[in-house]
Order: C-alpha cells, then sequence, then structure tokens
C-alpha cells in the first residue's frame, strides 16, 4: 500500500488517488506553431524512468486536488509531495 | 540434439533419467554474430528459433540479463486468444494461433496447448451489441466467434452469479472457442531448447550496457560479459524497453506498469475455460493442477518493482466474487507481479528503427504472452528480411505520428487507467 | 410535494446482528439524518478576496485540514482548499449565505436534496468506518472531518463526539443505498440498532 502526504490533507492512503502520469511532460505553447516532434513528445513519448519519477497523482477521494509526487518507480518510495502549481527544482 | 519421444523414455529410465542432454548450452560470447537479439523472454526465444528454422541464420545470440523465461513469460495467466476486431490485431493473433495448434510437435516439446474456449461475459444490452460486432469482426478475419445467451452461458459456467439480484446480471457472452492457455514456462523452454540445437547462443545472467552506434548504424553491443559485434540488434525487452531505450536516447511511446496475477489453492476441476468478467477488468481459468489462476488491472501508476499493491489486488478478486461467488471461499495461495510495456494506443511495437540494424519489439500490455509465437515470426522475419512483414506493418513505431492507430480498446494514451 | 429521504427504501427499524445477550446502549445506533441544509461553498481559483472577515450563523470559514466550525445549529466543514460544506438544521440560513458569499467570488451550490446521510453512534463506531476506509483514525479526533473513501464510495466524515463515538457520514444520495448496505454489514458483528 502506498501513503501519499496529500499536501492539502495529510498523509492518506493510496485508495484515495488517482493515477496521472507523467508530470514532466508540458504542453507546447499556445499561439506557437508546434512541430510534429513536439505534439508526438507531448502527447505519446515518455521516458518513463526506472528510479525516480516525477508523476501527478489526483487525491480524487479526498480533495480533489492533482498533486505532484516525486516516487521511486523501482522501490515505490515516495521521497516528496508538491501543490500542482509548485514548481519542482 | 536428443529428441524426447516415449521410446527415449522409456531408455532413459533404465538409467534413472541421469543420461538427459542438457536442454541448452551455457556458451560464452562470441566475438561477433550476425544476429544479436536481447531479451531471453518468449519472444526473444522465438525470434531467435524463427530467425534459425525460417530464415536460415543460425550465428545468432540471445542476451539475457537474469535466466531465460524469467520474465513476463514465467508470470502470465497463460491465456492464448484472438478475439479481437481490428484487422491488425485479429489477423496477426489469428496467425499465432496456428503457430499455438502446432506448437508441440514443432518444437518436440510438450507446451500443454489446451483450446479450452474463452468467454467474454456481457452485463448489458448494449455490450451484447458491442460483442455481436466484434465476433461478426472476427468472423469476416477466420476467427471463430460464438455470441452466447445468458442460457447457454448458464450451461457453460453454471457456477456464474446468475441469481436475481446482482449490480452486473449476466446477459451473455462473446465464445471464442478455440482460445485456450499453454503452460507458459515449456513455451520458453521449448523455443530455447529448439533455438540452441540450431546453433543460437543463450547467453544468461549478461546485462547489456549500451549500444556501439555510428553513423546511424549498429555495429554491436556492450555488456556486462564484454563487447559483442553484431550486425543487427533486436529488442525484445519488454518493461525493459524505455531503460534500454535512454540508452539509444530514443524516448517510446510506452510506459512501464505493473501487472498482478494470483493463483487459489487447487480444488477439483470446476472451470473448463477461460471467463472474463465484461463489467471491470477480471479473467480466471483453472490450471491442469487445479489452481484459479486470477488477473485483471494493471496497478496504474509507473513501475519496474516486479512486485504489486494490495488495494489493487482486492479491487480484483472483488469484480472475480461478484461474477463466481464461490471464490470468495477459496484460499490465495500465491500473487506476484510483472512489469507491462504500456504502449499509447494499446497495441505492439514490432519495427525497424531510425537506427540502421536495430529493431524493436515492444508494446505488448497485457498481451504478450498468447503473442509469443506470432511476434517471434514476424519479429525475426523484420530482421532477416530487413522490412516488416504484412502481418506486423500495422504494428509500426511511427503509426503515433501518422495517426493510424490500433485502438482496440478506445482508452487512448492512457492505457493504464481501468 | 411528499418528501422521500435518501436512505427510506433501505434503513429500518429493530436490533440486527449479534445484539443478543447484550445491553442495548452498548451496541451500535445507526441513524438516517434527513431534513438538513446542505450547501457547498468554493471560491473561485482566480478570486482573491479575503472570507475571513464572512460570517454565517456566527461561524468563521477556516482554509485548514480536518476543522469543523461549529456551533449547535450549523457546522461548516473544510472539504479542500477553499472549498467548504456546510450542513444546517436552520433551513432558511440559505439565504444568509448567498447573500454573504457574492457570486463574482464564489460558487454555493444548495446540495441539500443529493446526500445522504448516515449518523453512527457507539463504542465500535471506529471499528466499522476501519473495514471500509484506509484512513488512520488515530489522528482524527471530535470535531474533524476528513473526505475518504468507503468500499470505493466517496464519502465525507464528520465526527461528532468521542466518548462514545458518534459521526455522520455523507454520501452522494445514489450512493446512499450502496453505502448503507456496506455500513450495516460492516456493523453486524458488533450488533446495532437501527433507530
Amino acid at each position: 500500500m502506498l501513503y501519499i502526504n496529500c499536501p492539502h490533507c495529510g498523509m492518506r492512503s493510496q485508495n484515495e488517488f488517482s493515477y496521472g502520469g507523467d508530470a514532466s511532460v508540458k504542453r507546447p505553447e499556445l499561439n506557437k506553431e508546434v512541430s510534429n516532434q513536439e505534439w508526438d513528445n507531448f502527447v505519446y513519448n515518455r521516458k518513463s524512468l526506472r528510479g525516480k519519477h516525477l508523476e501527478l497523482w489526483q487525491h480524487i477521494f479526498g480533495c480533489r486536488q492533482w498533486i505532484k509526487v516525486e516516487r521511486d518507480t523501482a522501490t515505490h518510495e515516495i521521497f516528496n509531495t508538491f501543490k500542482a502549481d509548485e514548481e519542482v527544482t | 540434439m536428443q529428441k524426447y519421444s516415449i521410446f527415449n523414455l522409456v531408455k532413459n529410465a533404465f538409467s534413472n533419467h541421469k543420461n538427459w542432454d542438457l536442454a541448452w548450452k551455457d556458451p560464452t560470447p562470441k566475438e561477433e554474430y550476425d544476429v544479436v537479439i536481447i531479451g531471453g523472454g518468449g519472444h526473444g526465444l522465438a525470434t531467435a528459433y524463427y530467425l534459425a528454422k525460417e530464415h536460415n541464420i543460425t550465428k545468432v545470440a540471445i542476451i539475457e540479463k537474469g535466466w531465460i523465461g524469467g520474465g513476463n513469460v514465467g508470470r502470465n495467466t497463460t491465456i492464448i486468444r484472438s478475439n479481437y476486431m481490428h484487422d491488425e490485431n485479429g489477423l496477426f493473433s489469428e496467425f499465432g494461433m496456428d503457430l499455438w495448434r502446432k506448437m508441440s510437435q514443432d518444437l518436440n516439446y510438450n507446451v500443454m496447448f489446451s483450446p479450452r474456449g474463452i468467454i467474454n461475459l456481457a452485463h448489458s444490452d448494449a455490450q451484447m451489441n458491442a460483442y455481436a460486432r466484434r465476433g461478426n469482426s472476427m468472423r469476416l478475419n477466420g476467427i471463430d466467434a460464438v455470441l452466447l445467451n445468458r442460457e447457454e452461458v448458464k450451461e457453460i459456467i453454471p457456477m456464474a452469479d446468475f441469481s436475481d439480484n446482482v449490480r452486473f446480471p449476466i446477459f451473455g457472452g462473446l465464445m471464442q472457442p478455440s482460445a485456450g492457455t499453454a503452460r507458459h514456462d515449456a513455451v520458453a523452454w521449448g523455443y530455447a531448447r529448439q533455438a540452441d540445437s540450431m546453433g543460437v547462443d543463450i547467453i544468461q545472467n549478461c546485462e547489456v550496457i549500451g549500444f556501439d552506434v555510428s553513423a546511424g548504424k549498429i555495429n554491436g553491443i556492450r555488456t556486462s560479459r564484454g563487447n559483442i559485434k553484431a550486425k543487427k540488434v533486436g529488442l525484445c525487452v519488454a518493461g525493459s524497453t524505455n531503460i534500454l531505450a535512454e540508452k539509444l536516447n530514443m524516448t517510446l511511446p510506452i510506459e512501464t506498469h505493473l501487472l498482478q496475477a494470483c493463483v487459489s489453492e487447487p480444488i477439483k476441476p470446476v472451470l473448463d475455460n477461460v471467463v472474463t468478467f465484461g463489467a471491470g477488468h477480471f479473467y480466471v481459468s483453472q490450471s491442469d493442477k487445479g489452481e484459479m489462476v486470477m488477473g485483471g488491472d494493471l496497478d496504474g501508476y509507473n513501475s519496474y518493482a516486479q512486485r504489486g499493491n494490495l488495494p489493487t489486488l482486492q479491487h480484483v478478486l472483488t469484480e472475480g466474487i461478484a461474477m463466481m461467488p464461490f471464490l470468495s471461499k477459496l484460499k490465495m495461495l500465491r500473487t506476484w507481479g510483472g512489469i507491462m510495456d504500456m504502449s499509447m494506443d494499446g497495441s505492439p511495437i514490432i519495427d525497424k528503427t531510425h537506427i540502421e540494424g536495430l529493431y524493436l519489439n515492444c508494446g505488448w500490455c497485457y498481451g504478450g504472452f498468447k503473442a509469443t509465437p506470432a511476434s517471434g515470426w514476424t519479429f525475426a522475419h523484420t530482421i532477416a528480411q530487413d522490412r516488416v512483414h504484412e502481418l506486423n506493418a500495422g504494428y509500426s513505431l511511427n503509426r503515433f505520428s501518422t495517426g493510424h492507430l490500433i485502438d482496440e480498446k478506445g482508452l487512448g494514451t492512457k492505457t493504464w487507467i481501468s | 410535494m411528499t418528501l422521500i429521504s435518501a436512505l427510506s427504501n433501505v434503513h429500518s427499524k429493530g436490533q440486527f446482528g449479534d445484539y443478543e445477550g447484550k445491553n442495548e446502549n452498548d451496541i451500535l445506533k445507526i441513524s438516517e439524518i434527513k431534513n438538513l441544509l446542505i450547501v457547498q461553498i468554493v471560491q473561485y481559483k482566480n478570486s482573491s478576496v479575503s472570507f475571513e472577515g464572512i460570517d454565517i450563523d456566527g461561524l468563521k470559514l477556516k482554509n485548514e485540514p480536518l476543522t469543523v466550525a461549529f456551533n449547535e445549529n450549523t457546522r461548516i466543514m473544510w472539504n479542500g482548499p477553499k472549498n467548504w460544506l456546510l450542513v444546517s438544521t436552520k433551513k432558511d440560513l440559505i439565504k444568509n449565505v448567498v447573500d454573504e458569499f457574492k457570486d463574482t467570488d464564489f460558487a454555493v451550490t444548495d446540495l441539500s436534496h443529493s446526500r445522504a446521510i448516515i449518523e453512527i453512534e457507539g463504542r465500535e463506531t471506529i471499528e466499522v468506518l476501519k473495514k471500509g476506509c484506509p484512513f488512520n483514525f488515530n489522528s482524527m479526533e471530535k470535531n474533524n472531518s476528513i473526505n475518504s473513501t468507503y468500499n470505493g464510495i466517496a464519502f465525507i466524515i464528520d465526527k461528532l463526539d468521542d466518548n462514545p463515538n458518534k459521526v455522520r457520514l455523507f454520501a452522494l444520495r445514489s450512493f446512499g443505498e450502496s453505502l448503507y448496505h456496506s455500513i450495516t454489514d460492516a456493523s453486524l458483528e458488533y450488533g446495532f440498532k437501527g433507530l
């Protein structure tokens, strides 16, 4: 069982969350020329890192906010969680 | 190679079965090969076998980080089927069904292929309509499909919940009678033994550290047991695809996810088909040992852990009990997890790459085991001829750019959503 | 218009489960709460006005997890960042709420008819909740509220008392009967009295 520290609600169980995928993916800027490659990278291509992975989760059964979680994909250890609009360095 | 037969079995009985040949050798890597296949799972072993058998290419090595058959071919729920709606998937899988039927004779190894039929249950009129459509698409592609009504399903699986007060009543189902199961380990071992006998080097405990690429062409690989030159390299590493892609500076439309399965304690024969729940994601069959073999959803987050978490298992088995209440009385014997190469449309990739001599076989999602022979056969063709076969032409890498997706389930790019 | 409560088809009075030989006061008490005003108050993301000065029935909003602002008639639970659920026996409080929270900055929604409410009281209340909800109840005190899930059903717990334990569970009205079945099934082991 994963325990995820929701930055809004505190420590909650995995059951309350739904997964939203790689959080490092950025949509190409609006009102700008977008190349096919940029669009593919946004929609389809994923690094799927083994090790530290920044990902989106939604606290769907709790405060319903999207959050970012830094988690190890090999050990499932969670290092840190952030609000959706927090910059992660 | 020593042939497995009743006569050899009797002969060897006299020496207490101590004089059987090893099924495959343990060679040290040579300096150079015509083809190096990375990944000693079902698909890699099958690819090497068909390279040797169909294309006479025997200077082949299989490079495996652990031991052969230790990944998903040893961790699946052994289901074999071709009940797909889309032409690409249907024709590819049905080609595989032919290979499955002949496999035990072909490999001189009993893979215990058991065409016991698969039933996808429907729980609404709308689902019955959808199944009728899929069944018709299958039949147009020469695949057997039978639409069953509620009474016909009850005839076959009376132990399912046909009571009046269930949340998801059984309206009927779509059956593919020729689908079934096989002994998964035997598939890996059978391919390995035959490939080895035709001269393929099976090199285990050998990790690929890097690739030797120059001027857009592959020249070889670097491994924990030294450098190996190769004219052609094929990637068959399922859940580890992204790790190797990173070493090649490639980003692929693949995410690695965790899938669990489990078996109950063995019980007397009760279920002689594969049955899937239509209002969720759960499937069950009974092994020859009597265990109920069960599986369902992904854990739902990127993972390389090869072990799962309880919430998903609980969720999956809740569906199982809704479908067949007697399952709640069984004790769980074992649970395990494997890592899936989830592609962005739910269909695989068997293709050349932008690097000359480098070939890609990945994106098998939930359906890797049943594809083993067809995947090996078409991948061997793609490598040997340096062009895709018509069977895997649809499984191209660039379909994501061109928009020719094969989205069997209609899940879009989030194939891990459950 | 006849008012039909969310659980009127499933909730029944009487004693159930393992209640025999037990003092009636020792077993769980389960009841349906109805005729409450339920209002969701959400401040828009792009709104920056202060909500701290706003007074509803003598209560002030707090943007902190777990907190419940309460008096004997009204409880305002924190449901998420700048998101509260007001529950009150004073049905006419809605006028006050609509007046105080300007619709340029707040979304105010009357949910009175779209929630099912179950109240459980008794020593084993938390044990019943633990059976279907993954929350760590050791960290929940009197007058705390959380959003979580019970056997896959989204619900809100409002802890009214801790001696004996008394909670109110809020679920979507359409999930009310399912939640009620889950809760009463989990309560059979301890014996319960439907009020």
